[in-house]
């Protein structure tokens, strides 16, 4: 089963077509991975699906409802959750407290609400960092802190942007495992990456975007075998 | 936590017996004003301080309600305490009224657009003869009645503005633990972020306005009842609603008694400043100013910081591992 559905999505600023008829499907459960050069358009089509900008034209169903349209907080209620290619996370709030934003989503029992972000700070591995404000993490720390703050949103589908940028290998490696468990645990991702190693490695599908188009589509290997997106992306002599 | 405790209870009691103490009738009037703008300031906290929509307009709010129970009761010899009730509802009407176009505005736009709304009704108001016009009401002087919201000694408003005051506090207090709470500071502090996770703006933004509003509305029927008197540029003041703001960020905004500080420091100043240089003098607000660029050079995030570390009190939130 298809829970993204999106088709024809075409968003125009101006005279820029930065997503142009963008069609495809994510199923339930898939780990989904969108690739291509900077500005193809990837954080723009997330800004669509989530509703920050209003599409041009097109459609974007989330289990089986249209979405388009609606405005960004009620489609987090309905089950899409996201992280920023520039972290946001509340930098004045504590990291607790900023997971507890999240959760309050489900609930409006505080205590309940920080007793679930407390789970969710296990989860990554940021317990000891509960009670440090959150603009006094480091990268990769408040990188997990928006993670888990999304998380707590309690979605079906999490859109990731560029979690693994900036990033030195054996962080991104923890980030692997971490994308991958949230995965196994029945929640449907795409992601954005221009970690090629991040992208290949767990990705069970790629879409990829060139100048607001739609370039490609299939899995892992039939991609770097793809001479379109080569062209386009990864360049000649990308071995995966 | 144990010597803030003690502290707060010390605090409390000795403003409890104050009127036994002291019996001098200036110090119950400098503490009545206190507590007046204490409440405004605990009542502006919660929209410019906790949602970070700095209102430089709340005036409006105490104006609507001290106009709306002063005449009720001369017209229509409607109790003040209805008058109270009638003049709360409203004056959260209008801030809510107010909220639907100005909070779509950002920043230093939403402050101008609450400045401009209040200033233009104030106008209007003036042209108003059925309310008095530019001369305002006169509340008739009658024997001490507490159906009438009147009193010849000044001890009966003073443990009524306390009453409030107690309550304005742990309306903030509610808030700043509260869904409510978490969700304005998310918002004070990044509102993309905020939209990310669910949070609709405009209906929080609103629901703290309407209590923003509903307290300042219960400080100007109290300043009514106190002065008898209301004209627009009495109640409506752009004075009142740049105090409120100040008195708040000075003692520290986005705190459950930051604007009470800030109140308890610049009342009793401007009240003593008032008496000896005269009214028409404005040395306390050059002086006003001068502490206003003190704190915002050593502490921006207002007095309670300093208080805080003297009672240490965390500042931040956290559960136990």
């Amino acid at each position: 089963m298809d829970i993204l559905e999106i088709e024809g999505l075409t968003k125009r600023f101006g005279g820029l077509l930065a997503n142009n008829e963008i069609s495809f499907c994510v199923k339930q459960g898939e780990m989904l991975g969108l690739i291509g050069p900077n500005g193809a358009g990837k954080t723009t089509l997330f800004n669509c699906i989530t509703g920050v900008y209003r599409i041009n034209s097109g459609t974007v169903r989330f289990e089986g409802h249209e979405i388009h349209g609606a405005p960004t907080y009620e489609i987090c209620h309905r089950g899409i959750a996201r992280t920023f290619q520039l972290i946001q996370v509340f930098a004045d709030m504590t990291a607790l407290d900023n997971v507890a934003v999240g959760a309050l989503l489900r609930t409006n029992d505080l205590g309940k609400a920080q007793r679930k972000a407390l789970s969710y700070l296990e989860q990554l591995n940021l317990v000891d960092r509960q009670r440090i404000f959150a603009k006094n993490l480091t990268l990769v720390d408040r990188k997990k802190l928006e993670l888990a703050r999304a998380l707590a949103t309690e979605p079906k589908l999490l859109l990731l942007d560029e979690v693994a940028s900036g990033l030195n290998p054996s962080e991104v490696v923890e980030f692997i495992r971490v994308v991958r468990e949230i995965n196994a645990s029945g929640i449907t991702i795409v992601m954005i990456e221009h970690v090629m190693e991040a992208v290949m490695n767990i990705a069970q599908r790629i879409v990829v975007l060139d100048g607001g188009r739609m370039i490609g589509e299939g899995s892992p290997q039939e991609i770097v075998s793809d001479p379109h997106v080569i062209e386009a992306y990864l360049g000649e002599g990308y071995h995966a | 936590m144990k010597r803030y405790h003690y502290v707060m209870t010390m605090i409390g009691l000795f403003f409890l017996l104050f009127p036994i103490l002291f019996k001098n009738p200036f110090f119950h009037h400098v503490v009545f004003m206190l507590f007046l703008y204490a409440i405004l300031a605990e009542a502006w906290n919660v929209i410019g301080g906790y949602a970070g929509q700095l209102s430089f307009g709340h005036a409006l709010y105490f104006g609507v309600s001290a106009y709306i129970s002063t005449f009720l009761f001369v017209r229509f010899h409607v109790s003040p305490w209805i008058g109270l009730i009638l003049g709360v509802l409203a004056a959260a009407m209008v801030g809510f009224l107010v909220g639907l176009p100005f909070f779509r505005l950002k920043g230093h736009y939403f402050a101008i657009g609450t400045i401009g709304v209040t200033e233009a009704i104030r106008a209007i108001i003036k042209e108003w003869q059925l309310i008095g016009g530019a001369v305002g009401i006169y509340i008739p002087l009658i024997p001490s009645s507490f159906v009438d919201f009147q009193w010849s000694s000044r001890i009966p408003y003073y443990y009524i503005g306390l009453a409030f005051v107690v309550s304005a506090v742990y309306a903030n207090y509610k808030v700043e633990n509260s869904k409510l709470g978490y969700y304005l500071r998310a918002i004070k502090m990044n509102e993309s972020a905020a939209l990310s996770l669910g949070i609709n703006p405009l209906k929080y933004k609103e629901i703290a306005m309407i209590i923003s509003c509903g307290f300042t509305g219960i400080a100007g029927v109290l300043y009514a009842q106190y002065t008898l008197y209301v004209h627009p540029d009495s109640v409506m003041a752009m004075s009142i609603s740049i105090d409120m703001a100040i008195m708040a960020l000075v003692g520290g905004a986005g705190t459950i008694l930051g604007p009470i500080i800030g109140a308890a420091i610049l009342i009793p100043l401007n009240e003593i400043l008032k008496v000896y240089i005269g009214e028409t003098g404005s040395l306390h607000i050059a002086i006003y100013g001068v502490i206003v660029m003190i704190v915002a050079i050593f502490q921006p995030l207002g007095i309670i910081v300093y208080l805080e570390q003297i009672l240490r009190k965390p500042v931040g939130k956290g559960l136990k591992e």
